[in-house]
């Protein structure tokens, strides 16, 4: 595709481009009419179980994607608009407290897991360290006051979930960070491309910043999309091939009813900041633990945010992460069913 | 040029959720509360697609110096036309029967909530404030003679009862990846010769015994008509 642009003799600049503007307009409208002449096609053309697969995928991107790009919005102002370094500057030096102050920006920056990927990556790209990231990418969507709100309205305080999954998933969040920061060479957790990145970002800044922030929308979408995408099939592939009611049907024992509440939340795939409605529905079915395991791990790791941390992480700092968010959810969630 | 790539994606996530909000069947992916977000969030990945198309092929990247193996190329191409195809292709539609029967009609009814009209107001019963009446109720007896109007989809109760069918619709709370299937018994001998499965029926008649089971409640029908699927098919 060649796109005509002129520059200004007097800057390196790039001007706004009609011609881009056009195609754009024309890929929209395209768009806009294969998907109006379409609609009227009969579902039943399609099998069953195909038309639910693609009712389940499409409702996992639907539903993400607003955030995705809520989360590429807060990278750009990470990246683009604020000083260099400020956020760092205004970080503790010591690697528990830095840690910790991390795991409450989600307060802050109130977006849900897969949109903390590209927040996550400008964090990376502006010089956090990664087990801070680590840390930030866990505890954000548990620590941010939409998952809190809602996870209140869903079970008030009783039965020790919303302490439970606001304590826990700190806890967790920073004990995976502190276990990431004893690794000798952090950033070869790093995927090869995103260290790359890394190291040739920031040498543009001769260009105005709207056109930087397009830039970084346009380079984290095309990170986080194919895999936003691909993560959502397989959740949607995963739940018309696996019945649920088998899950659902083991929820009265202690250890077994936290392992299938955490096996769901991989599977289901559903936003941080509202899975708690999702959880409800399973409170009469499954102990408390068990919904606190499902509430914390879901938020932290499922299918779809296996594949977006591949975006940045190598894969077996993925797995890392994986099996380390497991077991200690695995413990949490024993520890409620004791107590509660 | 690769960065276009993901702008292409947004492209197609973008203008297929915009549609779906303008046509009124976001609903079908996402529960009301956030489509407004939703909507909101799709018109700025439009304008910033524009920007992108506007700008970024003048503007230099290192990304754009690497080069790309047709491999790449090609999985990026199946990736844009699996999207095409899923987003802008294939009919919007809702969870089919299949899915209630995999997800088991009623099985977390216990904990489903009451719709917020509901009360303790029959006239106002929503489907699952019917089903979950009907399946708590320690004393059938109080329901019965209530008079019932609903609508929902025809799906099987189970083999050991032939002569029942459950008037069904999914309960979405955050999005369909959640929905579950709530249902109210109907009594109606040899349906399977009017209704198919998953087919939609309005359902008038009143509360009773179900002739197989006195100690259950079933709704005993005056009329069971077939109706197009309505245009909100979930119950919120």
């Amino acid at each position: 595709m060649t796109i005509g642009v002129t520059r200004s003799p007097v800057s390196a600049r790039p001007a706004f481009s009609r011609r881009g503007i056009a195609i754009a307009a024309s890929f929209l409208a395209a768009a806009l009419v294969l998907r109006a002449t379409t609609a009227r096609l009969s579902p039943d053309l399609l099998p069953a179980a195909l038309r639910d697969f693609l009712t389940l995928s499409i409702s996992v991107v639907v539903e993400s994607l607003p955030f995705v790009i809520l989360g590429i919005l807060f990278s750009a102002l990470v990246q683009v608009w604020l000083p260099p370094g400020l956020l760092l500057r205004m970080l503790p030096r010591r690697g528990v407290l830095r840690r910790a102050s991390v795991s409450g920006l989600g307060v802050v920056m109130p977006v849900c897991e897969c949109g903390n990927v590209p927040l996550a990556r400008g964090f990376v790209l502006g010089g956090m360290g990664v087990p801070e990231t680590v840390t930030f990418l866990l505890a954000a969507p548990l620590l941010n006051p939409v998952t809190i709100v809602t996870t209140y309205q869903a079970f008030g305080w009783g039965n020790d979930i919303l302490v439970g999954r606001i304590l826990g998933g700190f806890l967790i969040a920073n004990f995976v960070g502190w276990i990431f920061s004893r690794h000798a060479a952090p950033t070869e957790l790093l995927t090869p491309e995103f260290n790359e990145s890394c190291r040739t970002h920031g040498g543009h800044d001769d260009e105005p910043r709207w056109v930087r922030s397009v830039d970084v929308f346009a380079r984290e979408t095309t990170a986080i999309l194919p895999a936003l995408f691909v993560g959502s099939a397989v959740a949607g592939a995963i739940q018309v091939g696996v019945p649920r009611s088998i899950l659902v049907a083991i929820g009265a024992n202690p250890l077994w009813s936290v392992l299938v509440l955490m096996l769901l939340a991989f599977v289901v795939a559903i936003c941080s900041n509202v899975d708690a409605f999702f959880a409800l529905a399973l409170g009469s079915s499954f102990m408390p633990g068990a919904i606190v395991a499902f509430l914390v791990f879901g938020a932290m790791v499922d299918v779809k945010m296996v594949a977006l941390l591949r975006t940045t992480f190598t894969t077996r700092a993925v797995l890392d992460l994986t099996v380390l968010v497991m077991l200690s959810t695995l413990v949490l969630g024993l520890g409620v069913n004791l107590v509660a | 040029m690769r960065r276009l790539y993901g702008v292409l994606l947004s492209l197609i996530g973008a203008s297929a959720t915009c549609w779906l909000a303008a046509t009124d069947r976001l609903a079908l992916y996402i529960h009301p509360r956030y489509v407004v977000f939703t909507a909101i969030m799709s018109v700025v990945a439009l304008a910033l697609i524009v920007a992108s198309f506007a700008v970024l092929p003048a503007a230099h990247s290192h990304e754009d110096d690497r080069p790309r193996g047709r491999r790449s190329l090609i999985v990026g191409a199946l990736l844009v036309g699996a999207a095409v195809m899923a987003l802008l292709v294939a009919p919007p539609s809702t969870l089919s029967v299949a899915t209630a029967q995999q997800r088991k009609v009623n099985q977390t009814l216990s904990s489903t909530p009451m719709s917020s009209s509901a009360g303790t107001d029959f006239a106002h019963f929503r489907l699952r404030d019917w089903a979950a009446a009907i399946q708590l109720a320690a004393d059938p007896s109080v329901l019965k003679g209530r008079p019932f109007d609903g609508t929902g989809f025809v799906s099987p109760v189970d083999s050991k009862h032939p002569d029942l069918f459950y008037l069904t619709r999914f309960v979405v709370t955050c999005c369909a990846v959640d929905a579950q299937p709530v249902g109210v018994p109907v009594y109606e001998p040899g349906w399977r010769a009017h209704h198919k499965n998953g087919s939609w029926v309005s359902v008038t008649g009143a509360l009773g015994a179900d002739p197989g089971d006195a100690t259950a409640s079933v709704v005993i029908p005056v009329t069971v008509k077939p109706i197009a699927e309505p245009s909100q098919p979930y119950e919120h």
